[in-house]
Order: C-alpha cells, then sequence, then structure tokens
C-alpha cells in the first residue's frame, strides 16, 4: 500500500495526541482504488479507550455521507496502540466481520500506529481475516 | 400524505432513501443508493430484503434485531436512541446503514506471548485468560500486602484493578512494599502503584482511588468490583470490609502478616466472614502494629501472593479456595498450617438470624481514635 507521508504523519500526530489522554485514537482514510485522499479521524468512545476503541456512531455517519458524496471508497481504517505492539488483535479481527466471517469492509486495509516506543512510532499495515492477520506493506510516498 | 412519493399498499408507506455500505452492493447490483418502502425502519429494512434478498440477513439477527456491528442511522441519528427498528420514517426521510469500526479488546499477538506461561496450562488457557481480562478487582492497599498482590494480578492480565490508598509512599515503606521505589518518596501511593503495574502490564486498566476507606464510601467502590483483595492494615478497615463485601456479595481475599507471621483467608459471602472468625476487635494497643513491633519485608510476599493465588482460583473457578479455612504461616519454622473456621450462625451480619444491616462506626467499635487505630495481624 502507498499512502502519502502527510497522512502517516497526521496518524501520528494522532496517535501522540491520544497517548497524552491514554487512549487509542481511530480514524478512516478515504479514497479511489490505492490513491487516499482525505483522512477522517473519528472519536473514540468506548469507555475504556485505553486499550480499546470505538468509532463514534455519529461520526461514522459524517464518513458515510463523505463517502455518499464523493463517490469515493474507504479504503483504511487506523487506531493507535498507545503503550503495545503494531499488531492487530482478536477482537480487531473479529470486529472486521459478521457472525459468518464475512467482512464489513472488503478490501480495506487496517492500520496500526503503535507508540510502545514513543520517540520511534510504528505504523504498519495489515489485511484482516476472521483467523489471521496478514501484513501489508507500506510504502510511504 | 403527498409528494413525489410512491405509495405501496398502505396509505401511509413512503418511499426511503437507503445509503448501502460497499460491504452490501454485491447485493445491491453496485448501488451505493436504493430505495426502500416503509412508515417504520422495521418496514423498510423488511422491504430492502424483497427487493434486494441477503441484505436483511446482513444487518439483522436471526430474531429480527439490529446486529450489533451494524449502525443505522435515520436522517442522520443513530437509531439505537431513537426507537430502534420502531423509529417513524416521514417523506424524506434518509436511512444509512454504516458498519461498526472497533477493536483492540481481545488478545493482541503480544499478548498471547506475553501470557503464554499461562495459556499453556488447561487450568487457565485461552478462556481463563479472558476471564482474567474480563475481571475487575480492587486492592485494599498498595502497601505491604497490596503490592505483591496486585503486581501479580496485573502481570496475569487481570482487565481492571482498583487500588484504594489514601497515603503517600515513605522510605520505611520501601523494605517491603515492591511497587514503590526510591523516587517515589513523598508521590501519592495509588499513582507510584499505577505506573509500576503500567510498567509491567500496559494492557491493565489501573483505576486508583486516592481515598481513606470508610462507611461512607466503601459500598459504591465495592460495587464497581467483583472481587476484593484486603491488604489494609488496621481492624477498622477489616470489619468494614467484612461486612460491605458481605452485603455487596463480593468474595473477599482477606490477608495480614506481623513479624514472622502471616494469615490469609477467603471470606465468600455465606461461607462465613472475619466476624465469625474474630467477633469482636482485640482492645485497642493489645496487638502492635508492623509500624511498632515491624515485620519481615518477604512475609508481605508471601502472603500478598497467596492472596493473588486466591483471587485468580476464584476468577478461573479452579481448586478449594481458603473460604471457611485460615491458613497461618509461621516464617521461623517455615510451617504452613490451614484450621477450620466455619461459619458463625449467631454472626450478627451473616449469621441466621443477623441484627446488623447497614455500616456501623468501625472506628469507634475498635475502640481507638482515628489517627491511632491498631494495624497489622489479627
Amino acid at each position: 500500500m502507498r499512502l502519502r507521508r502527510s497522512f502517516a504523519d497526521e496518524i501520528i500526530a494522532h496517535a501522540h495526541e491520544g497517548r497524552e489522554q491514554d487512549a487509542e485514537i481511530c480514524g478512516v482514510l478515504l479514497g479511489k482504488g490505492e490513491e487516499i485522499a482525505e483522512l477522517i479521524k473519528v472519536k473514540n468512545i468506548d469507555p475504556q479507550p485505553r486499550i480499546r476503541y470505538v468509532m463514534d456512531p455519529q461520526g461514522l455517519f459524517g464518513v458515510m455521507r463523505r463517502i455518499d458524496e464523493t463517490g469515493g471508497e474507504l479504503v483504511a481504517i487506523y487506531h493507535s496502540h498507545p503503550h503495545t505492539r503494531a499488531y492487530p488483535s482478536e477482537t480487531d479481527r473479529r470486529n472486521a466481520h459478521d457472525e459468518e466471517g464475512r467482512p464489513w469492509w472488503p478490501g480495506a486495509v487496517y492500520l496500526i500506529c503503535s507508540l510502545e516506543h514513543v520517540n520511534q512510532p510504528d505504523l504498519r499495515a495489515f489485511r484482516l481475516f476472521p483467523d489471521h492477520s496478514e501484513d501489508v506493506a507500506l510504502e510511504l510516498v | 400524505m403527498t409528494g413525489q412519493f410512491e405509495h405501496d399498499r398502505k396509505s401511509d408507506q413512503v418511499t426511503i432513501a437507503v445509503i448501502v455500505p460497499s460491504a452490501l452492493r454485491a447485493l445491491t447490483q453496485n448501488q451505493a443508493r436504493v430505495e426502500a418502502q416503509g412508515s417504520t425502519l422495521r418496514e423498510v429494512l423488511d422491504d430492502l430484503e424483497r427487493r434486494y434478498p441477503g441484505v436483511g440477513g446482513r444487518l439483522r439477527n436471526p430474531d429480527g434485531t439490529i446486529r450489533r456491528f451494524v449502525n443505522v442511522y435515520v436522517n442522520g441519528e443513530d437509531v439505537r436512541a431513537k426507537g430502534g427498528l420502531d423509529a417513524a420514517l416521514n417523506e424524506g426521510s434518509e436511512v444509512g446503514i454504516m458498519p461498526a469500526m472497533a477493536g483492540g479488546s481481545g488478545f493482541s499477538e503480544e499478548e498471547v506471548v506475553r501470557y503464554s506461561r499461562h495459556l499453556l496450562m488447561p487450568e487457565v488457557g485461552s478462556v481463563g485468560q479472558r476471564k482474567f481480562k474480563q475481571s475487575r478487582v480492587l486492592v485494599i492497599g498498595a502497601g505491604g500486602l497490596g503490592c505483591p498482590s496486585a503486581l501479580y494480578l496485573a502481570a496475569a492480565g487481570v482487565g481492571t484493578l482498583g487500588i484504594v490508598d489514601f497515603d503517600e509512599v515513605d522510605l520505611s515503606n520501601l523494605q517491603r512494599q515492591i511497587l514503590h521505589h526510591t523516587h517515589d518518596v513523598g508521590r501519592p501511593k495509588v499513582l507510584s502503584a499505577k505506573d509500576a503495574l503500567y510498567d509491567v502490564n500496559p494492557h491493565v486498566n489501573v483505576v486508583p482511588h486516592q481515598i481513606a476507606l470508610d462507611s461512607s464510601n466503601a459500598r459504591e467502590i465495592i460495587d464497581q468490583y467483583d472481587l476484593i483483595v484486603n491488604g489494609c492494615d488496621n481492624f477498622a478497615t477489616r470489619y468494614l470490609l467484612s461486612d460491605v463485601a458481605y452485603w455487596a456479595g463480593k468474595p473477599l481475599v482477606d490477608g495480614s502478616i506481623l513479624r514472622f507471621d502471616g494469615q490469609a483467608t477467603v471470606f465468600v459471602p455465606g461461607q462465613g466472614c472475619y466476624r465469625c472468625l474474630f467477633p469482636t476487635p482485640p482492645p485497642p494497643g493489645e496487638v502492635p502494629s508492623c509500624a511498632e513491633a515491624g515485620v519481615l519485608g518477604m512475609m508481605t510476599g508471601v502472603v500478598g501472593s497467596i492472596q493473588a493465588i486466591e483471587a485468580v482460583k476464584l476468577i478461573l473457578g479452579i481448586g478449594e479456595s481458603l473460604a471457611g479455612k485460615l491458613l497461618v504461616v509461621d516464617a521461623l519454622t517455615m510451617e504452613f498450617r490451614t484450621m477450620r473456621t466455619p461459619r458463625d450462625p449467631n454472626c450478627p451480619v451473616c449469621g441466621d438470624h443477623p441484627s446488623i444491616f447497614e455500616p456501623i462506626d468501625y472506628v469507634q467499635f475498635c475502640g481507638a481514635p482515628h489517627a491511632e487505630v491498631p494495624v497489622g495481624v489479627a
């Protein structure tokens, strides 16, 4: 996946903001094909934001509205791990699929920004499957 | 009803625009916007399923309710707050469908490695590890007993760990209170403990309660947890916790130490409480405190670890707990003795005919002014 450095920097800055509140942050990248046009931050409303994220339904409505207006697609979903490594959890995988294992966002790449080492942000990309995840090479351009 | 909307069989049915997420477009001939009819969300979703078979099953459970990971909006508002499936739709209403985006609480590959020595044990395994993660344990006191208990519980992956302590770290604590470090002297113990626990396991949600537990606040705090580990250092708090834990229906893992001696027990509601064991407190001054008589630092680790073991046994539902038993440890002979301590049917709190139903003045009950509450082993 090719990602403009400015978007990567924006995700990392967002992750740092979240870490100051001891919380995971989240958002989406919209575009067409692999070309990303827009980053939208969405509020994390999980009651335990330190270890989980749930995107605010109202924020997601805004995302849906933008997709509808622009005719774009959801290319990637990002969230941060303020204290742990950049790897998807079982819950990340489960929540990405319905009970029958069908993806809610077919083709979407999941980006995780780890601030386990606060001075060395680690942004990684994955594709999630019900029972495993696959690394996606992330090329910053 | 008037307007450009087509009317269906019923006069109150109107055509509603539905915005469909990409996951469902294979079922809607790749259309991002479709139409359906109905005067409520339920009718619109039913009609959507008639027009585009398969869509309904992606959005709703077999019992017809909206799936947990689906957000449905009517005119931009989440319908969960707007009557759900019964939300009324009017001309011009717009229904939006958007899968939820969430994650984080499961086991990451990092956690699988972190907890691998527990995951290997069939008595724990991933089922037990999930129980740890979902459990909420309250540790009373970030002192000699609370430190090792909290440390092992955090390391094991207990999801929420509350720590109650009003005090600050003193240099004389560091001989045994292993969560605090020299640079923490003067800091609130709950914050020092929180830092140390996060250093060991960042997945744990540590909740500091920097207060002195008393009759007015104990119930409110205890109600937020599943299980209490008592590492307090005075009789008034011990009786308070025993009573309130019983009334709240929460198991209480009790421990105490003095010099080379230690004790541990578990109070499960209905199987005895601290009052069954010790109906009245000792006269003030009869039992010296650790500050007066001293305590072998390592003994706090022994008894605190035993309390953490009892806590995880209760969380996992394995083994035989110390409920109805008192473990007595003597470090000088290194003897561990367990004696039966049955529930007292005449106990005024948990007996057959209880006479106490709410918190009393425990400081007065223990016969000492607040600042000089006896400390140490019961």
